[in-house]
């Protein structure tokens, strides 16, 4: 029970029992300021009530809390006796109640639901391209809020909603303080969903097949390791058993590439007791083996990814010498000092660049590897000032901001040609401080948002190459957020445009990014092995082998 | 009552604390305000993307900070109904044949209507001077925020039926006042321990209507649209008017109950 319920409870309860022998008191006396004493209960309830917020279980207590106030009003011993007596005894009515009743004090998360709806629906710039559907959303979702129990029912009810719109930039954040509890819900939410251990996870490899990767060394003996493609899942497809998984239905990605990179990942959590599957053994025969149940599939589902999505570790900003000839520009997040995120002025940011770059290019280095990989975003002025350091000498077209309508408080869409109206056309001016020499831009499913624009200002430039396992995020829209009582929704509220007046970047229903990666690093048996069995860095090894072949 | 209101309004002629605070107030409002507008300049200079101030923008930072109109309410409050318990002036007059229901309704309703009106001018004149000196914006609209502003004047009425509940108890004029003081203190400080916007105090319903959702939307190179989500859901109205009126007919029946079996001395 809540404190402050029991302290409702307690001081109704003793402040009765008091007033009952003031009652007798006061009659003796010829002043009536005793009668304010009836008052204090009521007084005391309205506060600690108004703090914690109405329950309806604990009824009897507030009406308990207004009885003695007959005190106050009836000069008169017996009345006053009896409303402290029936106050005591009404207000004890409420322990049982609050302690039998499963609802008591329940999150209404149908409350954020509809805050969080209501906003989306007012303020998401790209309803018109998606064709979001508001209403069937609406009826489909609401029921699953009303159901939920408590916050991991919840969180899965906000992860498959925000999945629908296929938007990195939509998301459900539940309240954690640290990385460990964040760590321990998800966890939990795995289990909610029945994900289980079955010894490994799988990926899309470069010949569309499912591969295993993050294998527990206790599937060796079944002939299984990392690489070995798998192919039934419980007598099922791997990729139909994926999609048939309820943690698919959590996950979004954007662009359906990446999400075929990752899909079969939410196949290998599924099963009973023992899962059997089918995999090609190393002569390339297909066998079939019975797998045991280990545990949660949480961690190894997130080692896995993490394994695949790494980035160089280094400090943002920071650079780092891979070779003679070779030098890495980290970039985890597009956010420079405090100085300039105030004031979005990064002419310095520019400046310290531009010095490193002639001081590497003068120290004999010819080619520079800038790493995206998991870079969350950021300003897009400063991706303005990176593209006017590397792009090459002239100028370049950034993006298109929408038209705002004032009276209708919301971006302009034209209905008839099915796009938003432009203003002003975002130009840069390249300065290739670079000096035309090789730059290799490393990417993967979560360099989102800003980090999106830089990959898209980028691309196509003579002496610049994105390279990935996957596509960026694919997501480019402004985002905002808004607090909710248990955790945080953010969603594109502003919009960012092509020429055309189609949003940049975002995948509309095509759900095909605007983005293109130059080189996609095969994800084969080499790769699995030296990602998994020998834990290098594979993405930038092969980087580093193109640049010394150019 | 209506002698016995006369009474009351020729006496606040010679009051001069009342139209001090009164004023006081407003000065430190115009204040509060001013530090507002140099605020949203300054970061207008420093990013001109930024928005400049308006009085839409401004009024809904204002109505977050509604304490000067309660402290007014509260003063008049306590002046009305505590000054002739002090002089004697009460014993006369119900010597005189006036009846209790007529001293204490009386003096009631001025409080209301004097706590009522000075509020809404200390709330909407500053509004209404920023609103000639910048116009009043895109980012609110003017009928949702005046809609909160004038139901934001509901707890205020309510808080003054508690305080005229509290001045027929206590008798003195200062004493009410500081204990206003502290009580607003107090039913301020609860947010700080929960994220209370509940109707059931006047200072926690005045912060279920003054809360705001704001989204801003940005562009490139161009301005960022600060949007006040003003428009107040129908159940907080409801609550709001339900809770003034439930609760400030109670203070007004209990403080009448109190006064009409007081013995004054």
């Amino acid at each position: 029970m809540e404190l402050f319920d029991i302290y409702i409870i307690a001081e109704v309860v003793i402040l009765s029992a008091a007033l009952w022998f003031v009652a007798g008191y006061a009659e003796k006396v010829v002043t009536q300021r005793w009668r304010i004493l009836y008052f204090l209960p009521f007084l005391l309830c309205i506060f600690l009530t108004a703090g914690i917020g109405f329950e309806i279980s604990m009824l009897g207590a507030y009406i308990a809390a207004a009885l003695p106030l007959a005190g106050f009003v009836r000069d008169s011993k017996k009345v006053r006796r009896i409303c402290c007596i029936a106050a005591c005894g009404l207000s004890l009515t409420a322990l049982p109640v609050c302690l039998l009743n499963g609802n008591y004090r329940a999150f209404d998360y149908t409350k954020d639901f509809e805050t969080g709806f209501t906003a989306m629906r007012n303020r998401y710039v790209l309803s018109e391209y998606k064709d979001v559907e508001w209403d069937s959303l609406y009826r489909e979702y609401r029921p699953k809020f009303a159901a939920a129990e408590d916050d991991i029912d919840a969180y899965i009810a906000w992860s498959e909603f925000c999945a629908e719109f296929h938007d990195g930039h939509v998301g459900y954040v539940p309240e954690t303080k640290t990385e460990e509890e964040e760590d321990a819900f998800k966890e939990s939410v795995f289990m909610r969903l029945g994900a289980n251990d079955y010894g490994l996870c799988l990926l899309t490899d470069s010949e569309g097949r499912a591969a295993a990767v993050n294998v527990d060394e206790s599937l060796s003996s079944l002939g299984i390791k990392n690489g070995t493609i798998i192919t039934a899942w419980d007598g099922k497809d791997v990729f139909e058993a994926a999609k048939e998984s309820p943690l698919f239905r959590i996950l979004s990605f954007p662009d359906k590439d990446n999400e075929l990179f990752y899909l079969p990942a939410c196949a290998a959590g599924f099963g009973g007791e023992s899962v059997t599957v089918s995999f090609l053994d190393d002569s390339g025969k297909e066998r079939s083996a019975q797998l045991p149940l280990l545990g949660g599939y949480y961690k190894r589902f997130k080692s896995a990814l993490e394994t695949v999505k790494q980035g160089y570790p280094a400090a943002n900003f920071g650079w780092e010498e891979l070779s003679d000839s070779t030098v890495l520009l980290r970039i985890k997040l597009m956010s420079f000092d405090k100085s300039s995120s105030r004031t979005e002025d990064y002419s310095d940011m520019k400046s310290q660049l531009k010095s490193v770059c002639e001081e590497q290019l003068a120290n004999g280095k010819t080619n520079l590897v800038i790493d995206l990989r998991g870079n969350g975003g950021g300003s897009g002025q400063l991706v303005k000032a990176l593209g006017e350091t590397f792009a090459p000498v002239g100028t370049h077209f950034y993006c298109c901001d929408g038209v705002w309508d004032s009276e209708e408080m919301r971006y302009l869409y034209d209905e008839e040609s099915k796009t938003y109206p432009t203003s002003v056309e975002n130009t840069f001016v390249g300065e290739d401080c670079w000096r035309g020499n090789q730059i290799v831009v490393l990417v993967n499913s979560d360099s989102v948002s800003a980090a999106d624009h830089l990959n898209m200002i980028l691309q196509g430039k003579d002496n610049i190459t994105i390279m990935g396992f996957t596509e960026s995020t694919g997501s480019a829209q402004g985002v905002g957020s808004m607090g909710l009582t248990r955790g945080i929704l953010s969603f594109s509220g502003s919009l960012v445009l092509n020429r055309d007046g189609t949003p940049f970047v975002d995948a509309g229903t095509d759900r095909e990014s605007g983005n293109d990666i130059d080189i996609r690093v095969p994800l084969d048996e080499a790769a699995i092995t030296a990602l998994y069995d020998r834990g290098e860095d594979y993405l930038l090894e092969k980087a580093m082998e193109y640049l010394s072949q150019q | 009552m209506w002698s016995v209101a006369k009474a009351q309004l020729y006496q606040l002629k010679k009051d001069f604390i009342t139209p001090l605070v009164f004023f006081g107030l407003l000065l430190l409002e115009a204040a509060t305000m001013l530090i507002g507008v140099l605020t949203m300049i300054n970061e207008h200079l420093q990013n001109p993307t930024m928005p400049e101030p308006t009085a839409g923008e401004l009024f809904i930072i204002q109505l977050s900070m509604p304490f000067f109109g309660a402290v007014f309410a509260i003063v008049v409050t306590a002046t009305f109904c505590c000054s002739d318990f002090s002089d004697k002036t009460l014993n006369y007059e119900l010597m005189t044949g006036h009846r209790r229901s007529d001293s204490f309704f009386a003096r009631a309703l001025l409080s209301l209507a004097f706590g009522i009106g000075g509020a809404a001018l200390l709330e909407f004149a500053p509004v209404c001077v920023l609103s000639a000196i910048y116009g009043w914006g895109e980012n609110v609209i003017f009928r949702d925020a005046m809609l909160r502003g004038a139901l934001v004047l509901l707890p205020v009425a309510r808080l003054i039926c508690e305080f005229v509940f509290i001045s027929f108890l206590v008798k003195r004029r200062f004493a009410v006042m500081a204990l206003g003081f502290v009580i607003i203190m107090l039913e301020n400080s609860l947010p700080l321990f929960t994220e209370s916007r509940s109707p059931l105090l006047a200072q926690t319903n005045i912060n279920l209507l003054t809360y705001i959702n704001a989204w801003s939307s940005f562009g490139l190179q161009g301005n960022i649209h600060v949007v006040y989500e003003a428009a107040i859901p129908a159940r907080d109205v409801l609550l709001t008017v339900a809770a003034s009126v439930g609760f400030g007919a109670l203070f007004l029946f209990l403080g009448y109950v109190f006064f009409r079996h007081d013995d004054i001395d």
